[in-house]
C-alpha cells in the first residue's frame, strides 16, 4: 500500500470517527478503530522517516528511538468486542503511542 | 503515840512534806484527843488545834496538789485513758476520712455526670428539644448529688460530736474512779473536756460550713459548664443541618476553642476553691490546738499537755495528710477532666479538621494521579488510572473525544511531512 492510500485510509478511519457524550454509550469500535489508525499511522510515519533519510541523507536516532517505541506500544494494544470491558490500560496505550509519533513527525518536519 | 509530846513543832516541819506525813498529822490529832480527854489541858490543846487545823490545811492543800498529779499521771497511764485518747485519734482519722470519701465520692460522681451528660450531648446532639430536656435533667440530677454530699458531711460532724460527748462521759467516769475526792481536778479537766467539745463543735461547724460553701461553689463551675454545653448546642444547632458545611466551617473551630477555654476555667476555680477550703481546715486546726492551751493553764500543764500536744499534732498530720490527698485526688479527677474535655474538643476539632484534611487530600491525591498527562499537537490528554473505589477514575467522553482531535492533528502532521519531503 503506497503512502497516499495509508494516508486516505487514515482519513477514511478518522472519519469514522465519532465524538461522543458523557452518558452514551461505549461501542468496540471506539477503541477499535483507533487501534486500526495507530497501525497505519506508524506505517506511515516510518514511510516519512525513510524518505526522509534518502532525502537528506541523515539520520535522526531521536526519531528511530521515537518510531521504535511507538511500535512497541502498539504492540500492547488489543481490539475489544461486544462484552468486554474496556480498560484504563487501552485508553492510556493509544495515547502513549500517539505521543512519539507526534514527536518523531515534528523532529522531521524541523529537519526538513 | 510516840510523837504526840511533840507534834505542833514537827508537824510544821512535816507539814511542808505534804502526803507522806498526813498520817502522822492525823495520828498527832488523835494523840491530842487522847492527851485532852486523859490530861484536861484544855487551852494549851485548844491552841495546839487551832495550830494544827491551819497546819493540816496546808498539807490538805499540798495533798491535793500532790494528788492531782499522781492522779493525772495514773489516769494518763491507764490504759482506759489511753485507749479514750486512741478513740479520739480513731474518731478524727475516721472524720477525715470521711470528708476524704465524700470528696472522692463526689469527683466520681462528678466525673460521671460529666461522662454521662457528654453521652447525651454526642448522640442527641442534633436534637434540640432532647438535649434541653436533657440538660435540664442532668442538672436536676447534679444538684441531688450535691444535697447528698452536703447531708453526707453534715452527719459526719454530727457523728463526731456525739463521739466526743461519749468520749468526754467515758473521761468523766474515770476520773471518778480515780480521783474521787478530788473535786478541782474533776471540774478543771471538765471544764478543759467541755471547752475542748465546744472547740471540736465549733470546728465541726465551721468544717461543714466551709464544706457546704466547697459543694455550693463547686456547683457554680457545672452550672456555667451546663450554660456553656447549652450555648454550644444552639450554636452548633444552625451549622449541624450541613455536614459539609459543618467541615469546612471556620466558625465551628472558633467556638470549639473558646469552649474549651470557658470549660478549663472552672476548672481552675475549681481548684481555687479547693484550695482555699485546704487553707480553712488547717486555720481551724491551729485554732484549735493554741485554744487548747487556755483552759489548760489553770490546772498544770503536766495533765494534758504532753499527750495532747503529741495526739493533736498526729492528729493534725493525719488529717493533713488525708487532705493533701484528697487535694491531689481533686487535682487528679480535674485533670482527667480537664482531659477529657479537651480531648474532646480537640477530637471534634480534629475530626472536622481531618475530614476537610481527608477532602483535600484526596482530591489532591486524584488531581496529582489522574491529571498526569501530557500535550499532543497542543491538546492535554489525560491517563485514566484502576484507582480505588473512593477514588473513581474512569475514561470519560472528553478523553475519548480529545483522541479524534489529536489523530486529525498528527494526520496533518504527515501531510506536511510528505509535501516538504516532496517539494
Amino acid at each position: 500500500m503506497s503512502l497516499d492510500e495509508l494516508i486516505a485510509n487514515l482519513e477514511n478511519l478518522i472519519g469514522q470517527m465519532e465524538y461522543v457524550a458523557d452518558g452514551e454509550y461505549v461501542f468496540s469500535t471506539h477503541v477499535n478503530i483507533f487501534v486500526d489508525w495507530l497501525g497505519d499511522a506508524i506505517t506511515v510515519c516510518k514511510e516519512l522517516y525513510d524518505r526522509f533519510k534518502d532525502k537528506t541523507g541523515t539520520t535522526l536516532p531521536k526519531v528511530e528511538e521515537w518510531l521504535s517505541m511507538a511500535e512497541t506500544r502498539y504492540g500492547y494494544t488489543r481490539k475489544v468486542k461486544f462484552g468486554d470491558v474496556v480498560l484504563t490500560k487501552d485508553h492510556n496505550l493509544i495515547i502513549d503511542t500517539l505521543k512519539p509519533l507526534e514527536l518523531a513527525l515534528r523532529e522531521m518536519e524541523e529537519n526538513l | 503515840m510516840a510523837f504526840s509530846g511533840s507534834f505542833p513543832a514537827k508537824t510544821i516541819d512535816l507539814g511542808a512534806f505534804g502526803l507522806v506525813h498526813v498520817v502522822e498529822v492525823t495520828d498527832t490529832f488523835k494523840g491530842a484527843d487522847y492527851i485532852r480527854i486523859k490530861t484536861g489541858i484544855v487551852k494549851s490543846f485548844t491552841d495546839s488545834v487551832k495550830g494544827t487545823d491551819w497546819y493540816s490545811k496546808i498539807v490538805s492543800f499540798h495533798v491535793d496538789l500532790t494528788d492531782i498529779g499522781e492522779s493525772v499521771d495514773r489516769l494518763e497511764k491507764t490504759a482506759t485513758l489511753h485507749k479514750s485518747f486512741s478513740d479520739s485519734g480513731k474518731v478524727a482519722d475516721w472524720y477525715s476520712k470521711g470528708v476524704v470519701r465524700v470528696l472522692v465520692d463526689a469527683g466520681v460522681v462528678s466525673e460521671m455526670v460529666a461522662r454521662d451528660f457528654y453521652k447525651q450531648f454526642e448522640f442527641e446532639a442534633p436534637s434540640i428539644g432532647w438535649v434541653k430536656a436533657s440538660l435540664g435533667k442532668w442538672f436536676l440530677d447534679s444538684v441531688k448529688v450535691s444535697d447528698v454530699m452536703v447531708k453526707d458531711v453534715e452527719k459526719i460532724p454530727i457523728e463526731t460530736v456525739f463521739v466526743s460527748d461519749v468520749l468526754r462521759r467515758a473521761i468523766y467516769k474515770q476520773f471518778e474512779f480515780e480521783a474521787p475526792s478530788i473535786g478541782y481536778v474533776r471540774v478543771g479537766v471538765g471544764k478543759r473536756l467541755e471547752d475542748s467539745v465546744s472547740v471540736s463543735d465549733y470546728m465541726c461547724r465551721d468544717l461543714a460550713k466551709a464544706f457546704i460553701e466547697f459543694v455550693v461553689a463547686r456547683d457554680a463551675p457545672y452550672r456555667i459548664i451546663t450554660l456553656t454545653l447549652r450555648d454550644l448546642v444552639f450554636g452548633e444547632y444552625t451549622s449541624i443541618k450541613g455536614m459539609t458545611k459543618r467541615v469546612v466551617e471556620p466558625p465551628i473551630t472558633i467556638v470549639e476553642l473558646k469552649f474549651m477555654k470557658e470549660l478549663i476555667k472552672p476548672f481552675a476555680e475549681s481548684i481555687g476553691v479547693v484550695e482555699v477550703f485546704r487553707k480553712e481546715i488547717i486555720k481551724k486546726l491551729i485554732e484549735r490546738v493554741f485554744g487548747e492551751h487556755i483552759p489548760v493553764k489553770g490546772i498544770t500543764k503536766k495533765i494534758v499537755e504532753p499527750p495532747l500536744s503529741i495526739i493533736e499534732l498526729k492528729f493534725i498530720r493525719e488529717l493533713l495528710k488525708y487532705f493533701a490527698e484528697t487535694i491531689t485526688v481533686i487535682e487528679v479527677l480535674r485533670k482527667e477532666l480537664a482531659k477529657i474535655f479537651v480531648e474532646r474538643v480537640y477530637q471534634e476539632y480534629w475530626t472536622s479538621k481531618g475530614w476537610l484534611s481527608s477532602f483535600i487530600d484526596t482530591s489532591r491525591m486524584k488531581d496529582l494521579l489522574t491529571k498526569v498527562a501530557y500535550k499532543i499537537c497542543g491538546f492535554d490528554v489525560r491517563r485514566v488510572y484502576a484507582l480505588p473505589r473512593e477514588w473513581a477514575d474512569i475514561i470519560e467522553d472528553t478523553d475519548h473525544n480529545v483522541k479524534i482531535d489529536v489523530v486529525k492533528c498528527l494526520l496533518e502532521a504527515m501531510k506536511r511531512v510528505k509535501d516538504k519531503l516532496e517539494e
